[in-house]
């Protein structure tokens, strides 16, 4: 593994460790080897007071690839996510991770985890990544509000 | 005595030939640097020389690869490489290794032996990795590497130049998942889309079970429902790969289901160009392998249809023996799917189209390579190793090769270490411990008591222990397997740079060490230090002055780097 990227995960983990929003986690998951890989993170995400997505807490898996920072992570909810920008896999289609739009190599964990639930409320239509859930939000508000709220039960035991 | 070594006494004296006759050498790398490298390392007399390569010879490395010849493909490289370059001059002794240079065998201890390395690589990990093993066990490194016209050797002396990794090495692009999936707009979008997703989605390795959640009421089935058929179409797609009417399945969701379902999310093309769903022309898989061979011309519709149909038929049949197919620039069958589909796709996006034989300089990521600029980029290599045998450190240039017409070299003195940099600029030791020696006793007994750090993280490849983790504490060095191995040791204070530490077997027993402040910390603290005070100063590190290397200034195009990098852009696109 590269040592920048290493380098840079290992700060980020110390950074978070120290201070990190309130109601979120975020945790290198462990390796077949003893230890924890720093390359593969596990966060749980709050729906932000005030929003209807309030009330769930979503786990989203954070993959850093070798040439991180450079590169972005990809950041994956669970397969099959509601949610216009998430693709059926769970991948989440967002500016801030894409290396051809807002992603810089300065952007923190702190930053995605924080991108990610301000995504989750105020979706962008213009990228859209199911149909599914693009077509509720666009045409049919009610249905959307009933499929998020039954999303928020789902993750409300986290 | 040759010709060359005369004249190399003339030039340098018979001390520096001396020294070239005995010293032993490590080049890594017997492609088309390594090749180069080898001859005149050989001719010039060097008396050991140590061989490593992995490769075993392709018909396309003939063309630059001078050493290799018709007979000896598929043979290893290393070890015809040696055959070879031994007719040259037979006195010189060449031990050749058909080994990845990253296993462990090539240990610190073996790194140690060598007076100086010479690096031939194309990738940046194989790279890094010699750099960090040269830089811990204090061994000259010339890094020569070429990218079509351009070519570059850095020379590495640790302690006293920067290193490999002291300045940034630019990574190859990589493209987000909604640029591939959903709004394609370049040539290359519909190529990686092709090599990556689809490609790999019907003839690569299966994918993992649907972990779709059961829990669903009655209110929201039919959107989960909706939800797990987009991702699954595919899956079914991939089983249904032996029925006789596949094809037109796949051309009639790829090319149109999915590009309608793309157009219904309207708002994702008020400001793009729509796509148009494909209308399917009158198409016969049995031309496709005569319309495959004509690669330098852009297909029709239809013809890229019939080489698709055609190249899914060769790929099917193989499928039985191989269970899944990975794509290769090389692999014609894999080659043909690409080029059809991702012209497909690409007029479908209203894109470029490409022919075949652009796709595959696209899809294999290739980089010309020129024969003439390997030759002399080995030749600067040895030039500047020759002036390190003989002593002439003041002399030594890292030199970059321009495609310029009023300039086609630029050198520039090497400069001084990166204090930030995470090989250069760390401290280093060495430590004994023994196989039941535990991760715990490691931070009490020599980290904080010893070396007087408070708190700490343990890093191998692997996060292994911080103030916040502590599940290994009472692991053993044996049960994390980490003799013979790096640890890095990171003061949780960011005061101290960090400490690497190289474990071998052994009773308890830690080499002194000075762990520098960090650059930032040194600065603003460093008046504040009583001269006295246990902190070692931070002069202590050796600079380019010392090492009698003047400056550190450089010349301002001799900046950038090359990076020979066959990069694959393996995303995962699901």
């Amino acid at each position: 593994m590269s040592s920048l990227c290493l380098s840079r995960l290992q700060q980020e983990r110390k950074n978070w460790r120290k201070d990190h929003p309130f109601g979120f986690s975020a945790k290198p998951v462990k390796d077949e080897k003893g230890g924890l890989n720093l390359q593969v993170w596990q966060a749980r995400i709050p729906g932000k007071k005030g929003t209807q997505w309030e009330g769930g807490v979503y786990p989203v898996v954070l993959e850093f690839p070798q040439e991180y920072p450079t590169r972005p992570p990809k950041c994956k909810f669970d397969q099959g996510f509601y949610h216009p920008n998430v693709y059926p896999s769970g991948t989440v289609c967002l500016s801030l991770l894409n290396e051809s739009q807002d992603w810089r190599p300065a952007i923190t964990v702190r930053q995605i985890v924080l991108g990610i639930q301000a995504l989750l409320d105020e979706p962008n239509i213009h990228s859209p990544a199911q149909t599914t859930a693009y077509n509720h939000y666009k045409s049919h508000p009610d249905a959307y509000k009933r499929m998020v709220a039954e999303q928020v039960k789902k993750y409300a035991d986290y | 005595m040759s010709s060359t070594q005369r004249g190399l006494r003339t030039l340098l004296g018979e001390n520096a030939v001396k020294r070239i006759r005995t010293s032993k050498v490590l080049l890594v790398g017997a492609g088309g640097i390594g090749c180069e490298l080898i001859k005149e390392l050989v001719v010039a007399g060097f008396g050991e020389i140590h061989l490593v390569d992995l490769d075993t010879i392709d018909l396309s490395n003939l063309n630059r690869q001078f050493l290799f010849s018709q007979q000896h493909i598929k043979k290893p490289k290393a070890l015809v490489a040696r055959d070879v370059a031994k007719e040259f001059n037979p006195n010189v002794n060449i031990v050749a290794y058909q080994d990845n240079i990253m296993d462990a065998k090539f240990s610190v201890k073996w790194f140690e032996s060598f007076d100086l390395v010479f690096n031939a690589l194309d990738n940046a990990q194989a790279r890094q990795h010699v750099n960090k093993m040269c830089v811990a066990t204090n061994t000259p490194l010339f890094d020569c590497g070429t990218a079509g016209f351009l070519g570059q050797c850095q020379v590495i002396i640790p302690g006293k130049t920067e290193c490999y990794d002291c300045r940034e090495h630019p990574a190859p692009k990589s493209f987000a998942v909604c640029t591939i999936r959903s709004t394609p707009s370049l040539p290359i979008h519909s190529i990686v889309w092709a090599k990556s997703f689809l490609f790999s989605l019907l003839f690569g390795p299966p994918a993992a079970e649907s972990q779709f959640d059961e829990t669903e009421t009655d209110d929201n089935r039919e959107e989960l429902e909706k939800l797990r058929k987009e991702q699954n179409e595919l899956g079914d797609l991939r089983e249904n790969l032996t029925s006789p009417d596949f094809m037109n399945k796949l051309v009639h969701k790829i090319f149109m289901e999915d590009i309608k379902r793309l157009l219904s999310m309207d708002a994702m093309w008020e400001n793009r160009r729509a796509p148009v769903p494909l209308e399917v022309p009158e198409y016969s898989s049995k031309d496709g392998q005569t319309l495959a061979s004509q690669d330098q011309r852009v297909w029709t519709t239809a013809e890229s249809l019939s080489v698709l149909a055609d190249s899914v038929e060769r790929l099917v049949s193989r499928l039985e023996a191989e269970k899944e197919i990975s794509f290769d620039k090389d692999d014609e069958d894999t080659l043909d799917f690409v080029a059809a589909a991702s012209n497909l796709r690409s007029s479908i996006f209203g894109l470029g189209l490409k022919s075949k034989f652009a796709v595959k300089e696209i899809a294999g990521n290739i980089i010309p390579a020129i024969a003439t600029t390997n030759a002399i980029v080995s030749g600067l290599g040895v030039i500047e190793a020759m002036k390190y045998l003989a002593g002439l450190d003041a002399d030594l240039r890292s030199v970059n090769i321009w495609r310029s017409a009023d300039r086609v070299f630029t050198s520039e003195k090497p400069a001084a270490p990166n204090p930030e940099c995470l090989v250069s600029g760390v401290a280093r030791t060495t430590m004994t411990a023994p196989a039941d020696f535990t991760i715990n006793q490691l931070i009490e007994d020599i980290l904080k008591l010893k070396l007087g750090y408070s708190e700490v993280s343990i890093l191998s490849d692997r996060l292994l222990a911080d103030p916040d983790y502590d599940d290994n504490l009472e692991k053993t060095l044996q049960e994390l397997s980490l003799h013979d191995k790096f640890v890095t040791v990171i003061d949780d204070d960011d005061e101290r740079v960090n400490l690497e530490i190289y474990i071998t077997e052994g009773p308890v027993n830690i080499e002194q060490v000075e762990i520098p402040l960090r650059p930032n910390q040194s600065e603003a603290d460093s008046e504040l230090l009583d001269p006295a005070d246990s902190i070692p100063p931070i002069s202590s590190k050796r600079t380019a002055q010392d090492a009698g290397l003047p400056g550190t200034t450089s010349s301002a195009p001799g900046q950038t780097f090359v990076d020979l990098t066959e990069q694959d852009d393996a995303i995962d696109l699901t």
